[in-house]
């Protein structure tokens, strides 16, 4: 059971969970948006199992009767219906197909996975969310919500997380290729905070998601101050990026130690 | 200590660790050995330190998010429930669910009430003046209702037993009853309004069907095709009104819970019996489909068998399980195997989920 978040709740999507280690984990939890996404993709593949479905009971027909293929037939549908989601996510670390693609994961609100009975509850009571069309309660619920939950959530217990591995990339070899700035070149303070290094260090990790252009103008933004308070003369350097070679060069010389340039 | 200088010391740490939580994320039974999970576990703990040691020194947005992606899948693996088995499914059905039933006796009564009284007012009313049933049925529906009725199963030639039709019936009924009962446990959301509707609705139909045929005398014929799959079918449909109503009374009332609590806690509850009443309905489908159609099988065969069936549900749902039972059987064993016993068998109905002391690997 989750105790309850005395700190002022603020305006976003996540979910913080403290561990029995005592250590505050933060979850994204997903919001209708892409839930929709993936129950859409999930009912397409529905409709596409039905039609193979309908396809085998055809082709069936003649061999085995009527009766063993429609029974079968309609079981399959039972289990459609009922079934695909709540095996799915009892069985697939909360995850259903469509759940998977858009990159979300059902978990218990305590941030552990979720059991066969939290699988089965939160996806039955789909029928009491879904009323009176498209899922109006579930929503009317999700918004009034901290974790965006709907009553098939709340009764068992569950939150709909966004499954975001953050890759983490240290500084490399490439880095230390890179030339240090010589504290004879600066004129300031020949120091960075290890936030501004940090918030370089975020430019930096989606340089590769922006167009070129775009980063060295932000580069430009974030390089002017850097440079004034170190007292470094950015003009003076050649090339079209020479704001966000600045920023490398800064992280190379104030976030590589000197215990790593001598290895 | 530097940011760099952490992040260069404890960085073998943290791929050995992706590398182990990877590999025990893979399979549904870990295949980890033991050194590996102490491996595991100790990298965990330490993990947990280094992801609090840069959340207080602010050392980076992608540094504490990946640490703490890292934390969270090691939670996720070291936290989660024992897997259940086929095993665990039978021994829940067989004895756990009868004693969950009984031990949330009331909302069966209640249930049971609303599902029988409404349906005998109605089917009383109807038996003695059967052009009411107009009301509920239209005149078509008497007909077929007629004619299926007018002989009895076993006066049928076996030409007219239509094998093939039995197993899609059997389909039918499955994806039918099980639909309606799983609809009237979820309705039970709604403060059990919807529940108290769904029971109510199918008993004034069911009650009318039973008083409109006892009226036009074709009672028997009726009862030798129902009392067979009733005996698991109505009851069925009674336990998942019991646990619909055990949903709306967490809403309505959560005693001395947060509303959030209650609602966790009684709706675990309310899932298993749920579960429980699908599993009758499927057991009750294969009866009404190939047994109670049968026209080989004679009218007093089918009543004692169904006699005997309604007896089975009774014994089960009301014995099956129980401690008390346990204990008059059990007065020639030792005394001190049954104290265990009956403490294995109380924490195995406990809470599954609850994330445990030590890693459950």
């Amino acid at each position: 059971m989750t105790s309850f978040d005395h700190r002022v709740a603020t305006v976003d999507t996540r979910a913080e969970i403290e561990t029995p280690e005592n250590v505050t984990l933060s979850f994204n939890v997903a919001g209708p948006g892409s839930r929709m996404t993936a129950y859409l993709i999930d009912l397409v593949i529905r409709v596409v199992v039905f039609w193979g479905l309908s396809f085998v009971v055809s082709a069936a027909l003649p061999v085995l009767g009527d009766g063993l293929t429609m029974g079968g037939f309609l079981i399959g549908l039972f289990v459609l219906e009922w079934g695909y989601s709540t095996i799915f996510e009892a069985f697939w670390r909360g995850q259903t197909p469509g759940k998977r693609i858009c990159g979300l994961r059902v978990l218990k609100d305590a941030g552990y996975p979720i059991s066969f009975y939290d699988s089965v509850l939160r996806n039955l009571l789909r029928a009491a969310d879904f009323l009176p069309f498209g899922y109006g309660t579930g929503l009317i619920c999700m918004t009034s919500t901290r974790r965006l939950q709907r009553i098939g959530d709340l009764v068992a217990g569950t939150m709909v997380v966004r499954d975001a591995t953050h890759r983490f990339q240290p500084l490399t070899e490439a880095f230390a290729k890179l030339d240090p700035i010589q504290p004879v070149d600066c004129s300031g303070t020949f120091a960075v905070s290890e936030r501004t290094l940090d918030v370089i260090e975020q430019l930096l990790a989606r340089r590769d998601k922006l167009p070129k252009r775009r980063v060295e103008e932000i580069a430009e933004i974030l390089a002017r101050p850097v440079a004034a308070k170190l007292g470094y003369r950015i003009d003076d350097d050649p090339g079209l990026d020479r704001h966000e070679y600045f920023l490398r060069r800064v992280l190379r010389t104030f976030g590589m130690t000197q215990e790593r340039n001598a290895a | 200590m530097t940011r760099d200088q952490f992040i260069f010391r404890r960085q073998r740490d943290w791929r050995r660790f992706e590398i182990l939580v990877a590999e025990a994320e893979q399979q549904r039974r870990v295949t980890l050995s033991g050194d590996q999970i102490a491996e595991l576990s100790a990298l965990y703990r330490a993990l947990c330190f280094d992801l609090s040691l840069v959340q207080s020194r602010d050392w980076g947005t992608s540094l504490s998010r990946y640490l703490n992606g890292l934390v969270a899948r090691g939670h996720n693996t070291l936290y989660r429930s024992r897997p259940g088995s086929l095993l665990a499914a039978i021994q829940f059905l067989m004895t756990g669910f009868p004693k969950l039933l009984r031990e949330n006796a009331a909302y069966f009564l209640l249930a049971l009430a609303l599902f029988v009284l409404p349906g005998a007012a109605s089917g009383t009313a109807v038996c003695f003046d059967t052009s009411l049933a107009s009301r509920i049925l239209s005149g078509g529906n008497q007909a077929m209702m007629e004619t299926m009725y007018s002989e009895s199963v076993a006066d049928r030639s076996a030409d007219d037993d239509m094998l093939e039709g039995r197993s899609m019936m059997a389909g039918f009924y499955v994806r039918n009853n099980v639909g309606i009962s799983f609809r009237c446990f979820a309705l039970g959301a709604f403060a059990g309004i919807g529940t108290i509707v769904v029971l109510v609705y199918n008993s004034v139909a069911l009650g009318t069907v039973t008083g409109f045929l006892i009226g036009r005398g074709h009672g028997g014929n009726f009862f030798e095709f129902v009392i067979g799959h009733g005996s698991f079918e109505l009851t069925a449909i009674v336990v998942s009104g019991a646990a619909g109503l055990v949903l709306g009374h967490a809403m309505v009332h959560p005693g001395r819970l947060s509303r959030r609590d209650a609602l966790i806690e009684r709706g675990l509850v309310s899932v298993k019996l749920a579960i429980g009443a699908a599993a009758m309905l499927f057991v009750a489908a294969l009866i009404e489909a190939y047994w109670s159609p049968s026209p080989l099988i004679s009218r007093d065969v089918k009543m004692i068998v169904g006699g005997l069936l309604w007896l089975l549900v009774i014994t089960w749902l009301g014995f099956a399980g129980s401690t008390h039972l346990n204990r008059m059987t059990s007065a020639f064993r030792e005394p001190d195997v049954r104290a265990t016993e009956s403490r294995s068998q109380s924490s195995a109905g406990g809470r599954s989920n609850a994330p445990a002391g030590e890693p459950s690997a």
